[in-house]
């Protein structure tokens, strides 16, 4: 059953554990206000299942007006992006579970964000349970339905990261509480000192749409029956209908369009139960700059590249154009080419072939 | 596990009525894309569909369930500039294999006998869809939300079934009995498994 609409903001805030807003500091401060909301999910082939994400009142990230109905969700969960070098207070809204059943034992579950890849102190980690300094008892158990958390760290490492919730971790994350966090470097249109034209970030993640209607019905299902029915890329799937609005290749953030000549830097990362995607571009080899929100001293170059749950890699793609080499038959220059994951379970979602992480470059 | 109810309600018109009900559950609502009753002894009801057409467009079938009375015949075609075959199968019996490229003009084909025949195409694999054999013209798709309704069905006592391509055997040979009075109305509450 197709849900839509959102739900009310709950802005019943109450006493933050350090401090109510940013103050002003030496160093950029970035304020990111950060919603749960519940919704359902609609895939390319009819299927929808029901997910809880994280939303985001604008593309600002600003706090939501009292009683504003917040966006729907999505998979994954908005993009933040923030600079080396910011101070980043998020703060975590649980505006609660509007779309669960009446009866469901999900209707009020507490959330965390865990920022995976930051090294962070405990009070800050979104691990519930584990007693802190700075931590008030009452944020023990995470932030309950009504309540707002304020994590604050600086971003001191350039580099792709991701952020998820980290309460009951194997359902929360599989519901789609996900999303990518990017330290982007003080110098535009580079990464780790190296320069490039255009990025995407690829986003892959499965889903088991029976176990996420359970929680939505009953709150609870045996994890040991978890089974992936839905590979995603960005939150989709392919399908070979090139008119169907929810196919990846009708995403203008999965579609890799870019020009002869230039470098483009694809942000990789995975999210998911037990799938190793590997990603294959067909027409071009990757030079891997980074990987885990680190720069490699020594880059290395793959044509098919195994990513697991929770990994990022930063990888450089030169778009060459035929008047750089003289071939026959070589991927470069105008055209269109795929790009899948080579791990051919991860290509079948809803029990069909081809549906699952692929997408294209069209190179002008 | 998820309790799979569906509550159905008739109402009478004169000497037939219209059989209203919901499928209750998220998975039953997903999955049951077609209801039915199992056996109509109408003359009326049982005649073949006309004009039944099943289109490949954008390598997708049209309509992905066909739902037709036996005996009715099926105009297969295809809008695609691209070659396709539709490789018919009931259960692992092949009814027919036929190539179809671009330009081909439509295929005609009968069903004669009852069950549920899967269409697919080798060459684009994600493609599927079903043509459902059924005794008599009292069929319904439940909408997103679970709601059906057949209508004009002759007043009696009817077997009421439902059909989803990913429902497994135990729960398609659920029967679900059904009355139309001969006045007023009679809900009717069907539970999965059937009570």
């Amino acid at each position: 059953m197709k849900i839509l609409g959102s739900i009310l903001a709950t802005l019943a805030f109450v006493s933050l554990p350090v401090a109510a807003s940013a103050k002003p500091a030496s160093r950029p401060v970035k304020n990111i206000h950060l919603y749960v909301n519940d919704g359902e999910w609609s895939f390319a082939d009819g299927n929808s299942t029901y997910i809880v994400g994280f939303v985001a009142w604008n593309e600002k990230f600003e706090a939501a007006p009292v009683g504003a109905k917040l966006p729907a969700p999505t998979v994954p969960s908005p993009t933040i992006r923030v600079t080396k070098g910011d101070e980043v207070h998020v703060f975590l809204h649980n505006a609660g579970h509007e779309h669960a059943g009446a009866k469901s034992a999900f209707k009020n579950v507490t959330h965390t964000i865990h920022f995976h890849g930051l090294d962070l102190v405990q009070a800050m980690d979104g691990v519930p349970g584990v007693p802190a300094e700075g931590l008030p008892e009452k944020f023990l158990s995470g932030v309950e339905v009504g309540q707002v958390f304020e994590y604050m760290f600086v971003a001191e490492e350039e580099g792709t990261y991701s952020y998820h919730c980290h309460v009951d971790s194997a359902t929360h994350i599989l519901l789609g509480m996900y999303g990518a966090f990017i330290v982007e470097g003080e110098k535009p249109n580079t990464i780790y000192g190296k320069k490039y034209d255009r990025e995407y970030t690829l986003f892959f993640s499965e889903m088991d749409s029976v176990h996420n209607d359970a929680i939505a019905e009953t709150g609870s299902y045996d994890m040991l029956k978890w089974k992936s029915d839905y590979f995603l890329l960005n939150g989709r799937i392919f399908t070979a209908d090139l008119k169907n609005p929810l196919s990846t290749i009708a995403d203008p953030k999965s579609v890799i369009k870019a020009k002869e000549g230039e470098t483009v830097l694809l942000r990789l990362i995975a999210m998911g139960h037990s799938h190793t995607w590997a990603f294959h571009p067909h027409a071009y080899h990757m030079q891997v700059v980074g990987t885990d929100g680190r720069g490699l001293t020594s880059p290395y170059w793959k044509d098919t590249l195994p990513i697991v749950s929770g990994e990022r890699y930063d990888v450089l793609v030169p778009i060459l154009g035929k008047r750089n080499k003289v071939c026959m038959s070589c991927g470069m220059g105008a055209g269109i080419s795929v790009a899948h994951d080579h791990n051919m379970g991860g290509m079948v979602s809803g029990g069909k072939y081809p549906r699952g992480g692929l997408t294209i470059f069209v190179v002008e | 596990m998820t309790l799979l109810t569906a509550v159905a309600g008739l109402v009478l018109a004169g000497s037939s009525g219209a059989v209203d009900g919901t499928v209750i559950g998220r998975q039953l609502q997903k999955n049951v894309q077609l209801v039915y009753l199992e056996k109509v002894d109408v003359a009326e009801a049982t005649k073949p569909t006309e004009g039944a057409v099943l289109d490949q467009k954008g390598n997708v079938y049209y309509p992905h369930v066909l739902p037709i009375v036996v005996g009715s015949t099926v105009k297969i075609q295809s809008s695609d500039p691209e070659l396709h075959n539709v490789y018919a199968e009931k259960g692992t019996e092949v009814l027919f294999n036929s190539a179809m490229p671009a330009g081909s003009p439509p295929r005609n084909r009968t069903f004669e006998e009852l069950g549920v025949v899967a269409l697919s195409c080798s060459i684009h694999k994600e493609m599927s869809a079903f043509v459902v054999v059924l005794q008599n013209r009292f069929f319904a798709a439940p909408d997103k939300t679970g709601k059906f309704r057949i209508e004009g069905v002759p007043t009696g006592s009817y077997v009421l079934r439902i059909w989803g391509e990913k429902l497994d055997e135990a729960t398609l040979q659920n029967k679900f009995e059904v009355k139309v009075p001969s006045e007023g109305s009679l809900p009717v509450e069907i539970t999965v498994p059937a009570s």
